[in-house]
């Protein structure tokens, strides 16, 4: 799981009101070079849930980020690089995402969140 | 300008579909595009439409480009000549503009003569008699193999016409963009390590990733990925790709590797390896997807800011004509304040309950409402039949921020298939006309009282298993000289 899919996940069970964003229990990442692409960045800027991105880059080791996506972001290369590394590169490989509500964890196995609801939770 | 366009004769109802999807992506507004058939449709079978059309595009480069794309498109050309025969051909080639012409046929320039024909045999042989009959002042050099300037295609088209006869049509020109379908065989899924009963074959799944216009920035996801098999197709074109299954089975665990055994038969790995979407994705060198094990109907997003995330769908739902989806829930209700005891949470493996068509659809209209950039791309398989093909495209699923764009049909025999149906995106999100649309939809389908699109294939595919079935014991028994027993 990378931060991609991290920023877009919340618990959405029963009760919940706001299941995000789902802190990250580390046990074991993976790096990959993934090759960098401006436009595709830039589209999903502003898509992200800022404040939760840069904790949770910190939280898996994926670098420090401005609190504030910079005015300058689109032409900012040192910042979308920093930008790309934390949100493609850096894989959960094992783990547990927690809801910040309900304590629920979610667990992440070979990279891929188990974020399946049980019968008494949808 | 006008060009020639002739097709490959596969997936006939997906041609001209996929083409103007292609062209979109070209920066051809595809809306626009107008088909002229350049011969008569085969008038025998199924496979009836015509491979040759013409269309007008804005450049050859454009041209070039789809060409390159599209896996339909056996090549693309500038028309310099046709007619009914040699003689009618040759007299239009002799009218073409000259200024056309003359510097692709300039000393000093090499070129190549291909024959493509269509519904007859061995026209390779009459290349030479074809050309003495065009009469065209080639001053270049002919080169039979290696790269040249300019490659010309005679063409040669033999249909059936009416009462036995067969029509020819016979085309000149000067060949644009040739087709490539290099990829199909890259993907074949005989050579790809991790796949399953409902893989999609690489052909359809590539031409979902047109459809879809799957490209370079932007996200495509499959909500029902399974082995992955569409996502590796658009992530073929460029697109990062982002998967979701509710089975763990097929989305996590995997299987055993294969491996050879003295270079003959593939066994099971011997040290327990296991294969997975993953490996996939490795084994051609595709960027990795984003996997999550997770449900269409209780989707696991935030409820705010995701709106546009998508550039496209593309979805080969279970709707259980053979097999059905699962959401998550319990085989029956729950009582209201039930929960799983806290001392059994742990690994407690979710049931399932099964997932009506119906709520399917409208899971997925409302996923491409929400989650696609406007002008982006649902792209999914119904199931289909012939008889009732006009039927089921009026009562095609429709949504308020959702445009119906292209349809085709792929049989699998004489009855039934499958409908591959492209939405487009034309209006920002908006909570409470989709909300609307789909009680609606929900309403709808209450009022209607006749069998559902997937109770009317199931009677088809097993009535007619079952009719067949009797038709085979009728010849088993007719071989063995017997009559049928007599029914009681």
């Amino acid at each position: 799981m990378r931060l991609l899919a991290h920023n877009m996940l919340a618990c959405n069970a029963k009760g919940v009101v706001n299941g995000f964003p789902l802190k990250i229990v580390v046990k074991e990442t993976r790096e990959t070079e993934t090759e960098f692409n401006a436009e595709f960045l830039v589209h999903m800027l502003p898509k992200m849930e800022w404040a939760a991105f840069v904790n949770a880059a910190r939280e898996i080791g994926a670098g420090e980020l401005p609190g504030e996506i910079p005015d300058d972001a689109a032409t900012n290369e040192e910042f979308l690089q920093a930008f790309h590394h934390a949100l493609l590169e850096v894989h959960v490989e094992e783990g547990t995402l927690v809801c910040p509500e309900s304590g629920r964890k979610f667990p992440i196995n070979k990279g891929i969140p188990n974020m399946l609801l049980n019968e008494d939770e949808v | 300008m006008r060009f020639l366009v002739y097709f490959v004769h596969r997936h006939v109802d997906f041609r001209r579909a996929e083409f103007e999807s292609v062209a979109e992506t070209c920066g051809c507004s595809a809306e626009a595009l107008e088909w002229r058939r350049a011969t008569r449709d085969e008038t025998v079978g199924e496979r009836r439409e015509t491979p040759f059309w013409y269309v007008d595009l804005p450049s050859e480069d454009v041209a070039r480009a789809i060409a390159k794309r599209a896996l339909l498109v056996r090549g693309i050309v500038e028309e310099w000549g046709s007619g009914n025969d040699d003689a009618e051909c040759a007299r239009a080639v002799e009218r073409y503009d000259a200024e056309r012409k003359t510097p692709f046929l300039r000393e000093g320039t090499t070129f190549r003569v291909e024959v493509e024909d269509f519904g007859i045999q061995g026209g390779r042989n009459q290349l030479k008699s074809r050309l003495d009959a065009l009469q065209i002042p080639f001053e270049g050099k002919a080169r039979l193999k290696g790269e040249v300037d300019n490659v010309f295609w005679s063409a040669v088209s033999s249909v059936a016409g009416e009462e036995g006869t067969r029509e020819r049509r016979v085309f000149f020109g000067r060949l644009v963009g040739r087709g490539d379908r290099s990829m199909i065989k890259k993907y074949e899924l005989p050579g790809r390590q991790y796949v399953g009963p409902t893989s999609m074959d690489a052909e359809v799944a590539l031409l979902m990733a047109n459809m879809a216009q799957a490209r370079p920035g932007g996200v495509v996801m499959d909500p029902f990925c399974g082995t992955g098999s569409m996502l590796v197709a658009a992530a073929h074109y460029g697109a990062l790709t982002m998967g979701l299954d509710i089975d763990p089975r097929v989305i996590k665990h995997g299987k055993a590797a294969k491996m050879k055994n003295q270079g003959k038969f593939m066994m099971k790995a011997e040290d327990g390896s296991t294969v997975d979407v993953w490996s996939n994705f490795a084994q051609y060198g595709l960027p990795p997807p984003v996997l999550i094990h997770g449900d269409l109907h209780a989707l696991p997003t935030r409820a705010h800011g995701l709106e546009g995330y998508l550039q496209g769908i593309v979805a080969d739902p279970p709707y259980g004509v053979r097999a059905g989806g699962r959401k998550s829930g319990g085989r029956k209700p729950l009582p209201e304040d039930y929960s799983i005891p806290e001392e059994l949470k742990e690994g407690h493996i979710p049931s399932t309950a099964p997932y009506p068509f119906g709520e399917m659809c409208d899971d997925l209209l409302d996923l491409a409402a929400r989650f696609l950039s406007v002008g982006g791309k649902l792209v999914f398989f119904l199931p289909g039949s012939i008889a009732e093909a006009e039927r089921e495209i009026r009562d095609l699923p429709t949504h308020p921020l959702l445009r119906l764009r292209w349809h085709s049909l792929e049989t699998f025999n004489n009855l039934w298939g499958r409908r591959l149906v492209t939405y487009e995106k034309i209006a920002p999100w908006d909570r409470d006309v989709c909300d609307k649309a789909r009680s609606n939809a929900v309403e709808a389908r209450a009022r209607n009282s006749e069998p559902d699109l997937i109770e009317r294939m199931r009677t088809l595919v097993y009535q007619s298993r079952e009719s067949r079935i009797a038709e085979l014991v009728e010849e088993k028994q007719k071989r063995r000289g017997r009559s049928p027993a007599p029914e009681n």
